[in-house]
């Protein structure tokens, strides 16, 4: 092994134990020092992913409506479905795939958009939360929500929302358990997660899949 | 993100075309490590070649082993009524990958070729006696794997699919880190009509590796209780935030036990 490649993989690592871990490493000033970084970061991806380099339009069918915007090959889905097609409803949370807060459904199966190119889903239905509902007419998962209070400040909720539909149609029954390991990958900073369940049991009657 | 090139061929033959037409080029399977990595910038490839339309995801039964294609994704290896029967084991390992959204997206290819020391699937290849069958060669998991992080595919090399010896009974028992569910320590138990493999993931500094001792006392006597006078040494073994060498060493036992309990 090189010298480089040794520093690669250890960067690698570190970065897989560093992320994976967010939540072990945030205390003081190592938490102010992650969000420095994370703004950083936030920065460096909207400055360089869109409108740089390799250049070509991508269109996707978002919502039931077809989204073509020339953006840089680097896109993730969820910046083009945010910044390109004005969709804010699918949030960022920790731009490391460990939080969830950007679940949308791709040709049905949920994803974490901020892990995806928009390039890998060009052609494909995206359903984001937007696409559910309607403040008049909410999703029968999105009135369980408001229902069981199963959010508080709302931020993983399109996340949480996204990942339980799929969860129960796959599932009908899923108990509390089944229920709690499907959204393994949905974290709620507010730690609201009794009422959420709750919120998915009712949603899942609701939707009488 | 650094700019890149992104294409999406439609054989394997076309992706092996793009990859050598790029200086730095990265096959691009599920994403799920590749992408955070970009995102970090800790890698800069000029291009991503996208292997998902190359029709690498099919799952067959061929009699004295099971061939799972490279790009079959962790939650059509779980839910396959093909690989529940035949290896339930390699189904429960799926299962137990990361969470749902990421099950839907990483691939059997992808965990194998990253080789990451705490993933799952490289412990299911050692164990399961299989063979990772490439564009140009077939080689045996013992020859594989190589280090951590490491294995001895060529840059412009594409994993095709594995091959997977049916045993006639296995295991995999992982405790899962409890924040990211990568195996803090995982062991895959695999019994051959000519003896145990035993195969951790999680706990070595190189990686994936067998334990021959535990290999051998299960072979003689395949119970929990074979193990009880095998010592575990923590030489080698990953010390970090989450667990002290010791702590994995303590680990590979039990999880070892639970496996063949
Ligand atoms: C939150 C989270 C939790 C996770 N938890 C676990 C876990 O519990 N257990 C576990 O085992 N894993 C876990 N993973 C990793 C996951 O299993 C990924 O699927 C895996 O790391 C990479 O697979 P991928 O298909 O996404 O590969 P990619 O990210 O697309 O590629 C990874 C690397 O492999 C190369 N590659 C991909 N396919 C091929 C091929 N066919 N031939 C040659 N090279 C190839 C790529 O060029 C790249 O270098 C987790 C990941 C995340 C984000
Ligand atoms: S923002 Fe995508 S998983 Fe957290
Ligand atoms: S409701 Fe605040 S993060 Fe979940």
């Amino acid at each position: 092994m090189t010298l480089g490649q040794v520093l690669l993989y250890f960067m690698l690592y570190t970065y897989r134990l560093i992320t994976v871990n967010l939540s072990n490493f945030l205390t003081g000033i190592q938490k102010q020092y992650l969000q420095s970084l994370n703004r950083s970061s936030n920065d460096l991806r909207h400055e360089c992913s869109i409108g740089e380099g390799n250049m070509g339009e991508i269109s996707l069918n978002i919502n039931g409506k077809v989204q073509t915007h020339d953006v840089g090959d680097n896109t993730l889905l969820v910046d083009f479905i945010r910044e390109s097609a004005g969709l804010t409803g699918t949030h960022v949370g920790c731009d490391t795939s460990q939080c969830g807060a950007c679940v949308v459904h791709v040709d049905g199966v949920s994803v974490k958009s901020c892990a995806m190119l928009a390039a890998q889903a060009a052609g494909s239905d995206v359903i984001t939360i937007e696409g559910i509902g309607t403040s008049d007419s909410l999703h029968p998962m999105q009135e369980a929500f408001q229902e069981n209070h199963g959010l508080q400040c709302g931020f993983c909720t399109p996340g949480m929302v996204m990942s339980a539909i799929e969860l129960v149609s796959k599932n009908k029954n899923a108990s509390e358990k089944e229920i709690r390991d499907g959204l393994e990958g949905n974290i709620c900073r507010c730690t609201g997660y009794h009422n959420i369940v709750k919120s998915v049991k009712a949603g899942a009657e609701k939707m009488g899949v | 993100m650094y700019s890149t090139k992104y294409v999406k061929p439609n054989s394997t033959s076309e992706a092996l075309e793009a990859i050598k037409s790029l200086n730095e080029g990265k096959f691009l399977a599920g994403g799920m490590t590749l992408i955070p990595t970009l995102k970090q910038r800790l890698a800069s490839p000029d291009g991503l070649v996208d292997i998902s339309g190359c029709k690498l995801d099919s799952i067959s039964d061929e009699g004295e082993t099971l061939r799972i294609g490279a790009m079959s994704r962790h939650v059509s290896v779980a839910e396959s009524a093909v690989v529940k029967k035949v290896i339930p084991a390699l189904a429960k390992l799926a299962e137990g990958i990361g969470d749902r959204q990421v099950r839907n997206r990483g691939t059997l290819g992808g965990s194998v070729a990253n080789n990451d020391p705490s993933a799952c699937y490289p412990s299911a290849v050692l164990a399961l006696k299989a063979t990772v069958h490439t564009n140009n060669r077939s080689l045996a998991a013992n020859d594989f794997f190589t280090g951590m992080f490491e294995t001895a595919l060529e840059e412009d090399e594409i994993i095709e699919s594995i091959s997977f010896s049916k045993p006639i009974n296995a295991n995999y028992i992982k405790f899962p880190n409890p924040a990211s569910r990568y195996a803090m320590v995982g062991v895959f138990v695999a019994q051959f009509d000519d003896g145990v493999r035993v195969a951790v993931t999680g706990a070595g500094e190189g990686g994936v590796f067998r334990h021959e001792e535990m290999e051998s006392a299960l072979s003689s006597n395949f119970s929990a209780d074979s193990l009880k006078s095998i010592n575990i040494a923590s030489d080698g073994l990953i010390s970090d935030l989450h667990a002290s060498s010791e702590y994995r060493a303590n680990l590979i036992k039990e999880m070892t036990k639970r496996a063949v309990a």
